[in-house]
């Protein structure tokens, strides 16, 4: 039950991110928080949701270019973990690859979401104005499609869990993640330099 | 319809939060775009053949930056009332479209979005050893740039749409607002500054959580990890590679490393 209430809540959070409002409210952090608040370890969902942040917005969304989708990765991460010891090293780098794959999900929807164009200028011809509920509906795709490949993405995933669930593993990704810290906050230390050393 | 009431201004403003909701490969935001104006459009034109007109021409291509719709909206709906040209409308609708995207990316998702993450890290960095309770600390250092975003972001739609109203049909309209330069340089300023304390405060951090115990090996371990993680990161970021590089080699360099119990 957790797994619904949870992959619905980042599913509605993650409309934040293109379809509606984008005040932050899908960051990673925030969403990390909120879904470790309801699964029980707050700490390790923001954790997660923090260096998932940082490593997302090294992509900047320019002209509508996909990018890795932060508020799933977090997302699937946290309800991963009970799979994985509670341990958040392998499920945040599921995570990552998850929110990934979300970006080509995005691509297609936003393909097919070209084909409201014909339906509106079909209904206009007919003097039939109407535009609200194509929002609705596209609205309501985004949530259907986010939760399906959430739902596909956890189940694949708890089950590969007896195989990938190792001490080695936990080790690797451990250290893995101490150096994805380090490579984000240097990657930030040198773009913002940049961009500074431009300005002058 | 000479000017915008309050109940107007929070009309668009709120459809404007809709804006990317259909977005499309084919012509991006324009049904979000249409949507917004839709109903003022409606208010303009009673003849339902010059309306379908109106509707069709804004279904064309559209795309901007989303906090900084308002200028053009404001203009937008300024020019129908007006009845201005078609293709003045159609001009200027491009012309501001593509400056305040050049401007807004660069404000919002260059800069303050993360200066944003460095500020919620930076917040609980220093506060985590004072708070009693890890929520409570979560919540602030979570909450509090949030809002600091989401109050500036509202804000700059909300005087975007009246500043774009008021200077209804000039090319270069709002451009003019505000020294962007400034705030650009100002921002970027702000994020080095940040990210030099952050980086600093981890480093500390990091040092007095790992490397001040345990025996030569962990000390080894746990030294050589943020040389390599910046190694790679410079090896493959002077290329302009993305971020799943140097990550994607670490992971790989972890496996090595625990395999052969160097680490």
């Amino acid at each position: 039950m957790n797994v619904f209430i949870s992959l619905f809540i980042s599913s509605l959070l993650n409309l934040d991110n293109t379809s509606v409002f984008q005040i932050l409210l899908s960051r990673p952090s925030f969403t990390g928080f909120a879904l470790g608040w309801i699964n029980g370890f707050p700490l390790e969902g923001f954790i997660i949701g923090i260096l998932t942040e940082l490593f997302v917005y090294d992509f900047v969304p320019v002209g509508g270019v996909p990018v890795p989708n932060g508020t799933i990765a977090c997302s699937i991460a946290i309800i991963l973990m009970p799979y994985y010891d509670n341990k958040i090293y392998i499920p945040f780098f599921i995570g990552l690859i998850v929110g990934e794959g979300f970006s080509y999900i995005e691509v297609y929807l936003r393909t097919i979401k070209s084909y409201f164009n014909r339906i509106i200028e079909k209904r206009f011809m007919e003097y039939k104005f109407r535009v609200g509920d194509i929002i609705f509906y596209s609205i309501i795709i985004d949530v259907l499609v986010y939760i399906i490949y959430g739902f596909i993405i956890y189940w694949l995933f708890s089950w590969l869990s007896h195989y990938l669930n190792s001490n080695y593993l936990n080790s690797v990704f451990k250290f893995s993640m101490i150096g994805t810290f380090f490579i984000i906050i240097s990657s930030l230390f040198f773009k913002f330099k940049t961009q500074v050393s431009k300005n002058e | 319809m000479n000017k915008l009431s309050l109940t107007d201004r929070i009309l668009i403003v709120w459809r404007s939060f809709f804006l990317q909701a259909a977005f499309n490969y084919e012509r991006f935001q324009n049904i979000g775009f249409l949507f917004v104006i839709f109903p003022f459009l409606k208010k303009i034109h009673n003849d339902q053949a010059v309306l379908r007109n109106i509707f069709l021409r804004h279904l064309d291509i559209f795309n901007t930056n989303p906090y900084m719709s308002g200028f053009v909206f404001g203009n937008i709906i300024g020019m129908e009332t007006l009845k201005e040209d078609e293709k003045k409308v159609i001009n200027i609708k491009q012309a501001l479209a593509c400056a305040f995207a050049s401007i807004g990316d660069r404000i919002f998702w260059a800069r303050l979005r993360v200066i944003t993450s460095i500020l919620t890290l930076l917040i609980f960095f220093i506060f985590y050893y004072f708070s009693s309770t890890e929520y409570e600390i979560i919540a602030l250092s979570v909450i509090s740039p949030m809002i600091f975003y989401a109050f500036f972001s509202v804000y700059i739609r909300w005087v975007g749409l009246a500043y774009g109203f008021k200077c209804v049909g000039e090319r270069n309209c709002g451009i003019d607002k505000f020294n962007w330069n400034r705030w650009i340089k100002l921002l970027s300023r702000v994020g080095f500054s940040l990210i030099v304390i952050l980086f600093l405060l981890s480093i500390f951090l990091y040092g007095y959580l790992y490397i001040n115990y345990g025996n030569m090996k962990d000390i080894f371990r746990y030294i050589s990890l943020p040389i390599i993680a910046f190694l790679l990161q410079r090896y493959f970021r002077r290329d302009k590679k993305s971020i799943f590089y140097p990550v994607v080699s670490f992971v790989l360099i972890s496996f090595i490393f625990v395999l052969a119990g160097i680490w």
